[in-house]
């Protein structure tokens, strides 16, 4: 009897080991869990009984409709929120970091906001850290002018900025690509890969799909305040797709006709902004794009291919 | 940290414009109340304390009228201890008190001054700057704090809330003799910062008395120290719907 109550303390105790250890390993890999949220607004349920994970360097799309409760949940994560029911747990020693959707026009400039904002964060974030930021958003030239008479997008890169200042653990982003040109779309895109290769976690809502299928890593479709069963959020037959961004020289009517007599891509789209110029087509014309270029003496700047949905 | 979180408050602030009324009212009344003479100097700190009172109230009610939400809610969630954001609000309200405290209690005496000496009853002693500097500051810090509740993340209808600030204000300046008359109205104005009894206890005497307002100063820093206090903590509770 005496032995088979020792058994019974030794199973116990291993199960108590295995467990922590199972804790330990959880916790060192999740970054944060929200368990059973729900919420509502004047006793309308937006959130019913939601739960999600999110481990390290890991990306979560957000979708569905407008008015779904991506935003919401964005913010019960974040902590912005308290929700009607269920918790969010988040490491003490974790980082966040926020992007909403839109920025206020605040009267300040962006330069002396982004000196409050270094100054807020837990480490010390050098000069040459905000300077590379701001020409990798094309901001130098706006940094002194008062944000009040700043774009949307323009908002939306120092949002954007002001996020990235130091290294976080996770991330929270709301529509962050909204009004933004395509350059610092791209590099946006480049920073939050090496970002999440780092092992920050990213929870975005989103609408844009080239956001979400260069950086996420699972999508979860919000329908009726809950995560959709199985849905992965089809796209669909996917392309591959050929981008160039030029420098134009000529008119953009003039270099679209060239373009189009020498190509019969059906999926070519030309975008004009202003001395630059996107150029997306099936991955088969780039050979006759690229020979296309060097004759016509076009700047290539930047050249990618990317997968879509059709 | 906090250091910034203030700077970021007072170059908001400053940008907005919202402290010029508030100052051109404070210098229209000091000019009025003090061009009339003699004046008991204690009379004189103890009447205007109440009108900074109002005037403080009004800028803590239309601090929130330059809330950037969004801008905020990036700070909020960067900092691990989210009082400070509040409490950068609170440093900012009391730096408007301090600039108020200077403006009561140098302006009075630089009119004496231009007047020959002839504005007050008598000379002025150190106790009376140092006194009248502490009352229209703890007063200031308790009309601006006050005003600070009334935010939209606590009362969802302005018109409401500025509506209460203003009968608050009204019922804090004028709670003794409110008191006296309708004996009711205690059981609900105890919970209003004490300004009327501290000016009404500093002028009690000719000269500066701690023995009569000492009580009343510690009543009126502890009633601002639980204010704030409650203004942080709710404000995290209430967090941004």
């Amino acid at each position: 009897m005496c032995s088979m109550k020792m058994k019974g303390m030794t199973v116990s105790l291993k199960k108590q080991v295995q467990t922590s250890e199972a804790t330990r390993i959880k916790m060192d890999t999740q970054v944060l869990i929200a368990e059973n949220i729900s919420k509502f607004y004047g006793g309308k349920p937006i959130l019913n009984d939601l739960s999600l994970e999110l481990n390290k360097g890991e990306a979560i799309a957000l979708v569905g409709v407008n008015g779904s409760g991506k935003s919401t949940l964005i913010r019960i994560l974040a902590g912005l929120t308290r929700p009607s029911g269920g918790s969010v747990k988040i490491g003490e020693s974790i980082t966040c970091g926020l992007i909403p959707d839109h920025y206020e026009k605040i009267n300040m400039s962006i330069r002396k906001y982004m000196q409050y904002m270094q100054g807020i964060e837990e480490t010390h974030i050098s000069a040459d850290t905000v300077d590379f930021y701001y020409k990798e958003f094309r901001l130098e030239s706006f940094i002194d002018t008062p944000m009040k008479y700043l774009s949307k997008g323009t908002l939306q890169k120092a949002a954007a900025i002001q996020a990235l200042l130091s290294k976080k653990d996770i991330l929270f982003i709301d529509e962050p690509l909204s009004g933004q040109d395509t350059l610092s779309q791209m590099n946006f895109v480049r920073e939050m890969k090496k970002r999440k290769e780092d092992g920050m976690a990213i929870v975005m809502s989103s609408h844009d799909t080239y956001l979400i299928e260069e950086l996420s890593d699972r999508i979860l479709q919000i329908e009726d305040g809950k995560i959709a069963d199985g849905t992965d959020y089809v796209y669909g037959d996917r392309i591959t797709k050929c981008v160039f961004l030029i420098r134009n020289h000529k008119s953009l009517t003039n270099l679209s006709d060239i373009i189009r007599l020498k190509t019969s891509d059906e999926q070519l789209s030309i975008g004009d902004y202003g001395s630059l110029c996107k150029v997306e087509a099936d991955i088969r014309s780039s050979k006759t794009l690229l020979q296309l270029f060097l004759e016509e003496d076009i700047n290539i700047i930047k050249y990618e291919e990317m997968e879509e949905s059709c | 940290m906090l250091r910034n979180i203030f700077r970021y408050e007072k170059d908001k602030y400053m940008h907005s414009g919202k402290l010029i009324l508030p100052e051109i009212l404070m210098c229209g009344y000091l000019g009025f109340a003090y061009s009339i003479a003699p004046q008991n100097i204690l009379d004189s700190f103890s009447l205007c304390s109440l009108v900074v009172f109002l005037l403080m109230l009004s800028v803590g009610v239309m601090y929130d009228d330059i809330n950037y939400q969004m801008i905020e809610m990036s700070m909020f969630v960067k900092l691990k201890k989210k009082e400070l954001l509040y409490f950068g609000k609170v440093m900012m309200i009391a730096y408007i008190s301090l600039t108020f405290t200077f403006a009561s209690v140098l302006i009075p005496i630089l009119l004496h001054c231009l007047n020959k000496m002839q504005l007050f009853d008598r000379a002025i002693v150190f106790s009376d700057i140092l006194s009248g500097s502490i009352l229209f500051f703890l007063v200031s810090m308790s009309g601006g704090i006050t005003g600070l509740f009334a935010n939209r993340r606590i009362f969802s209808n302005r018109t409401f809330a500025i509506s209460l600030s203003a009968l608050t204000g009204i019922a804090a300046i004028t709670k003794v003799s409110l008191n006296k008359d309708i004996f009711i109205t205690r059981f609900f104005t105890w919970i209003l910062p004490p300004v009327n009894e501290i000016s009404i206890a500093y002028c009690k005497e000719t000269y500066f008395s701690l023995n009569s307002t000492g009580i009343y100063f510690i009543w009126l820093l502890l009633y601002i120290v639980i204010e704030i206090f409650i203004y942080i903590k709710l404000m995290i509770r209430r967090g941004y719907a």
